[in-house]
């Protein structure tokens, strides 16, 4: 069974360290995704394991023999190479490409046997080339040139495979097809695959083990639940990231954020009715602009609760397929009641979560200034038999705004919370006729959102 | 393409190589016994071949010679078969030198001068012409053409070791410093030409290129390096191939890739030397023949290599002759004719191909 | 708008000063043909034609032949610069040490500032400047002397005559060079035999001869033999080993030059040259060396030049007589 031991590595080019201390142990059947930002040492570590660069210090161990002990054609009969960059500029054909990959395996002299065809063809079967096979390969795009290359790694019947990139130019499909068939080789033959991905949900989908770089350095080395958490990439990738499970893949995988632009915090408390997604958007774009958010209520599997969870939200939370409980509406409503602004999204209501509505309306009667995200009209909504339809107009009567599209939204609040500043300190500031005139300026401008 | 036809023509491979070769061998004997008929003296087939007869030993008791008289036996044996031979070995070493060159810089416009050959060998020329006695000779071949040789190679060495870097010479680097000396050696020799007085004419005229002084010890002294040259050179085609893809990929795929490829330099650069110190500066043969006969016969070097040595072999021995007859008793430089030649033909293929060309 | 039409304005001013100026150099340059009866005009073997004023008082010569002709005329007082190479028929060096004659320059590379400094009123050279022609013809006049036969060299010598005003002395030596020739040629024709095969290898390498438009080719024909490339007209053609071999001459000419290794190496290296044991030259043992000085001047010793061929090929004629 073969195995690779790197221990101590530290790559340089001139006086530069490239990589430093990077130790990793991978055994038979091991596929390895090697992670890590621009810059990282990625192509480095795979170069010295391709033995293109000694390392300046430490060991690299193929069966427990030193990797740069063995001779270039001993080390080609178990180790094959798919590089970066895949172009070739003579017209051999596909074939004959692929027929190179079985040199380690031929003495001088012999020419390609029976057999050597044999391989070549299963492995060009197995990447989607054999159709190729007479065309001349500079003539190829980079896709099927790139499957070639695969091919002729493969061709060489290697116990280890680095690739570095290898999904660069291939579409969707063919993406999923070569690493479902780096994935069954390392399964079914026991091969050790290595390889450099820039794509995260491929690598936690077909890896089993990850190495994650940063600055040269190893960051995390494991399982896939070890390396792949938000916070490594967060401080690695310097990106927010959500990392769930897919329950259809059984794998990982990780939605990125945008970066996030860095707003003053504001001291205003908004509180968010949501539920079934409606409000995820809504709360980190609120966020992002510096209000504190509450939310609620909302049961424990909804998408809008992880949301709220990932962005450290405190959230009224409710066991799923129940109603909502005296003591969470109680909570909810206090909480809307301390809120300067309440928004609701176009949540459909029905009897498990009228009472947030119902929270609402008392709040709203209290001078909470409330927005309602109507891009979906309430009665397709309902499914209380109108009573949240009822709720609606009593809500619009109290001075509910009712906005028809959720971008409009920040804005409104942002313009909303600048009055109240200044609300708040021309009472406190703003002497004489001046107090009198920005009180009449500020009149709440409700009659004109009517409609 | 049905996978048994892929795999047909596959298996195939090796005896199609056989006969193309047998075919291109047979091509170049018939080009030389008619080479050898093409001079001002008009000496008919059945002459040359009686004349040849003549030499081999068994053979030479059947035959009649009275017909053929003294100065047309020392034409044919001492003037024009050497003469021939050289073309053959000449055209043979330059064009195995370029399909060297060409597979290890993986560079269309690599040629057999590429390293300075040329430039150190005309270097050496004028030194000896200008400053070394004309009588000494060494191993009975001229002062000028010994130091012809040990001139292109001293350069050829030069470059590759202001190359090295570590253990390793990096290819860019390697084109860099082939064109600095180049260059240097050029203006050497410009300078050299200018104080040159008579030998001049004689100087250019060598430069020039071309076969009408060579003597049988000449082309004892080329065939080793170029027959021992192409043949070590086969037996490092299939990695030839590996490093026409790029170091990295040979060396994944078990090639000995830094090894190789100094070996590889030497040997294209003795054969270019010794090709030189004989027949001066011939161009084209080493940049256009590897290409033509890739276009015909494909990139792979197992077939590559012999192929284009018999073609270029063929193609300066029917350039000299041209060279030859081409203005009645007076002769034209070969390269002048290479290039007429070779120019129109390589178009004519280039054109032929319906894809876009490419190595 | 107004940017484009400047840029014509410019542009046609430009070209206007540039017509001018050509007119105006082109005006000035040419040689005047105010021509009166006195005037002297030459045309000379490239077809110039110069005019001279006067008997000119101050003559450069460029190449030995040229020096030889005008002494030979009897102009050599009136020659003020010559070449290093010219040591005939004086010691020039001598007369340079003592002041009585000045260097213009090598053979074929004249020094502009020397010539410039004698203030010369004609110029003779042979073909060898002709690159510098055009500049030096707008400075001075200049008579390029360039015979492709014999009778092109008296044809020189008659014109050296007529351009310095000697044309008494001229004839006269023109008359001796003929007679002495034609004896040569009237003795060796009272033989009766045919001529033998000559070949004058005139450098090696590359092999060389001398074609049908040199005055060589015309010196082998007086001598008693012919040259056997006389069918080439290009004058110095490249020629093939093979075909030496193949024309089998009966006799080879090497000439060497004074002070100068001989470029063939030695006449035992001519002689193994591959397939050249088979030529009657070389086993009838008629290789000669002669002087390379003699054929590399076209003028007043070309008698000399046919003596010494003759010498060589018909020895039972000439080598008690003059």
């Amino acid at each position: 069974m073969v195995s690779l031991n790197i221990d101590g590595v530290e790559c340089r080019y001139g006086s530069i360290k490239i990589l430093e201390n990077v130790s990793l142990s991978v055994k038979a059947g091991d596929f390895v995704g090697i992670l890590g930002p621009n810059g990282s040492g990625k192509t480095t570590l795979l170069r010295s394991i391709s033995r293109s660069l000694k390392p300046y210090k430490g060991t690299i161990l193929l069966n427990d023999k030193d990797l740069y002990s063995l001779k270039n054609i001993e080390v080609a009969k178990q180790m094959a190479v798919v590089p970066q960059d895949n172009t070739i500029s003579f017209s051999f054909t596909a074939l004959e490409v692929v027929l190179m990959g079985r040199n380690p395996h031929l003495e001088r002299f012999q020419m390609e046997t029976e057999n050597d065809m044999t391989v070549a063809r299963r492995v060009m079967n197995l990447t989607n080339t054999w159709h190729l096979a007479s065309r001349p390969v500079n003539e190829l795009s980079g896709g099927e040139r790139q499957r070639v290359i695969i091919a002729r790694a493969l061709a060489q019947e290697p116990k280890i495979l680095l690739l570095d990139e290898p999904l660069t130019y291939l579409d969707i499909i063919n993406q999923l097809e070569i690493m479902d068939l780096i994935k069954s080789l390392c399964v079914a033959d026991g091969i050790i695959a290595m390889a450099v991905v820039h794509d995260l949900n491929l690598a936690a989908r077909y890896c089993n083990t990850a190495l994650l770089l940063n600055k040269g350095c190893v960051f995390a080395a494991g399982s896939l639940d070890e390396v792949m958490t938000s916070e490594n990439i967060k401080t690695v990738f310097k990106v927010d990231a959500m990392v769930k499970r897919n329950p259809v893949t059984n794998s990982l995988y990780i939605i990125p954020l945008s970066p996030p632009k860095s707003s003053p915090p504001r001291n205003c408390a908004i509180h968010i009715v949501s539920g079934a997604g409606t409000g995820t958007v809504l709360m980190k774009v609120l966020q992002e602009e510096g209000y504190s958010l509450t939310a609620g209520v909302l049961n424990v599997l909804d998408t809008d609760f992880e949301t709220a969870e990932f962005l450290n939200i405190p959230v009224i939370s409710e066991a799923p397929f129940s109603p909502i409980t005296e003591k969470t509406r109680s909570a909810n409503f206090d909480l809307m009641a301390k809120s300067s602004m309440i928004v609701i999204t176009s949540v459909p209501f029905g009897y498990g979560n009228l009472s947030n509505l119902e929270s609402a309306f008392e709040a709203v009667k209290l001078g909470v200034q409330t927005y309602i995200i109507d891009e979906e009209p309430i009665d397709v909504r309902d499914f209380t038999g109108g009573k949240a339809t009822a709720l609606m107009q009593e809500l619009k009567k109290h001075g509910a705004v009712f906005i028809k599209h959720a971008s409009e939204l920040p804005a409104l609040v942002n313009a909303k919370h600048d009055l109240m500043e200044l609300q708040k300190n021309a009472e406190t500031e703003v002497p004489g006729h001046t107090k009198k005139a920005t009180k009449e300026i500020m009149q709440p401008t409700h009659h004109k959102e009517q409609n | 393409m049905s996978d048994g036809k892929i795999e047909g023509i596959y298996a195939n491979r090796s005896s199609r190589w056989k006969i193309i070769l047998v075919a291109l061998v047979l091509a170049l004997f018939l080009t030389l016994i008619v080479s050898l008929n093409i001079g001002y003296a008009s000496i008919s087939f059945s002459q040359i071949l009686a004349i040849l007869g003549k030499q081999i030993p068994f053979l030479s008791g059947s035959i009649n010679s009275a017909s053929i008289s003294p100065s047309s036996q020392a034409i044919i044996i001492l003037i024009r078969l050497p003469r021939v031979l050289a073309a053959a070995l000449v055209g043979a070493g330059l064009a195995a030198a370029g399909v060297i060159y060409q597979g290890i810089f993986r560079n269309p416009m690599a040629d057999s001068y590429l390293l300075g050959a040329s430039a150190g060998a005309s270097v050496g020329y004028s030194i000896a012409v200008l400053y070394v006695s004309s009588a000494l000779t060494i191993v009975g071949l001229g002062i000028a053409q010994t130091f012809a040789f040990i001139f292109a190679l001293l350069t050829v060495f030069l470059v590759l070791f202001i190359s090295r870097v570590g253990h390793r010479i990096p290819i860019t680097t390697l084109l860099l410093s082939g064109v600095v000396v180049n260059i240097f050696l050029l203006a050497m020799e410009t300078l050299m030409e200018l104080h040159s007085g008579q030998a001049l004419t004689g100087i250019i005229a060598w430069l020039a290129g071309g076969f009408s002084d060579i003597v049988w010890l000449q082309v004892w002294a080329v065939m080793p390096f170029v027959i021992i040259g192409i043949a070590i050179t086969f037996f490092f085609t299939r990695d030839l191939n590996m490093l026409s893809m790029g170091d990295e990929t040979a060396q994944h795929l078990g090639v000995n890739t830094e090894k190789v490829r100094q070996l590889l330099l030497v040997i294209a650069s003795l054969m270019t030397a010794a090709a030189v110190a004989i027949s001066g500066v011939i161009g084209f043969v080493g940049l256009i023949i590897p290409h033509m006969t890739r276009l015909a016969i494909g990139p792979d070097h197992r077939i590559l290599l012999p192929a284009s040595a018999v073609v270029g072999a063929m193609f300066l021995v029917i350039c000299d002759a041209v060279a030859r007859v081409a203005t009645g008793a007076s002769e034209l430089p070969v390269g002048v004719i290479t290039a007429l030649v070779g120019t129109p033909f390589f178009i004519y293929l280039l054109r032929r191909r319906k894809t876009t060309y490419s190595l | 708008m107004r940017n484009k039409n400047i840029i014509y304005i410019v542009a046609t001013i430009i070209i206007i000063i540039a017509l001018l100026s050509g007119a105006f150099l082109y005006l000035n340059y040419k040689t005047p043909n105010n021509s009166s009866s006195k005037d002297i005009t030459i045309v000379d073997d490239e077809g110039y034609t110069t005019n001279l004023t006067a008997t000119p008082q101050r003559i450069v010569s460029l190449a030995p032949s040229c020096t030889q002709i005008l002494f030979a005329v009897g102009a050599g007082n009136k020659v003020v610069g010559v070449t290093t190479y010219d040591d005939y028929p004086y010691n020039f060096s001598a007369w340079v040490a003592a002041g009585n004659m000045t260097i213009d320059g090598g053979y074929g590379t004249p020094d502009m500032e020397a010539i410039a400094s004698l203030r010369p009123d004609l110029i003779v050279t042979d073909s060898i400047n002709d690159a510098s022609l055009p500049s030096m013809r707008t400075l001075y006049k200049v008579i390029v002397l360039n015979p492709s036969t014999i009778s092109g060299i008296y044809t020189d010598i008659s014109l050296v005559g007529k351009a310095t005003g000697t044309q008494t002395q001229a004839n006269a030596v023109v008359a001796n060079l003929t007679s002495t020739i034609n004896g040569i040629a009237t003795k060796i024709a009272n033989l009766h035999e045919a001529p033998m095969k000559v070949f004058y290898e005139v450098w090696t390498p590359p092999l060389m001869t001398a074609g049908s438009t040199t005055w060589i080719n015309d010196v082998i024909s007086k001598a008693g033999g012919v040259n056997i490339f006389a069918n080439e007209t290009q004058q110095y053609p490249t020629v093939a080993s093979e075909t030496v071999v193949s024309l089998d001459p009966d006799a080879i000419f090497l000439p060497t030059e004074m002070g100068q290794a001989p470029f063939y190496g030695s006449v035992a290296s001519v002689e193994a040259t591959p397939g050249w044991n088979t030529i009657s030259a070389v086993h009838n043992d008629r290789i000669f060396v002669i002087n390379g000085d003699l054929f590399a001047e076209a003028g007043p010793r070309v008698a000399d030049c046919v003596y010494a061929v003759a010498a060589d090929l018909y020895p039972q004629l000439f080598n008690s007589t003059s």
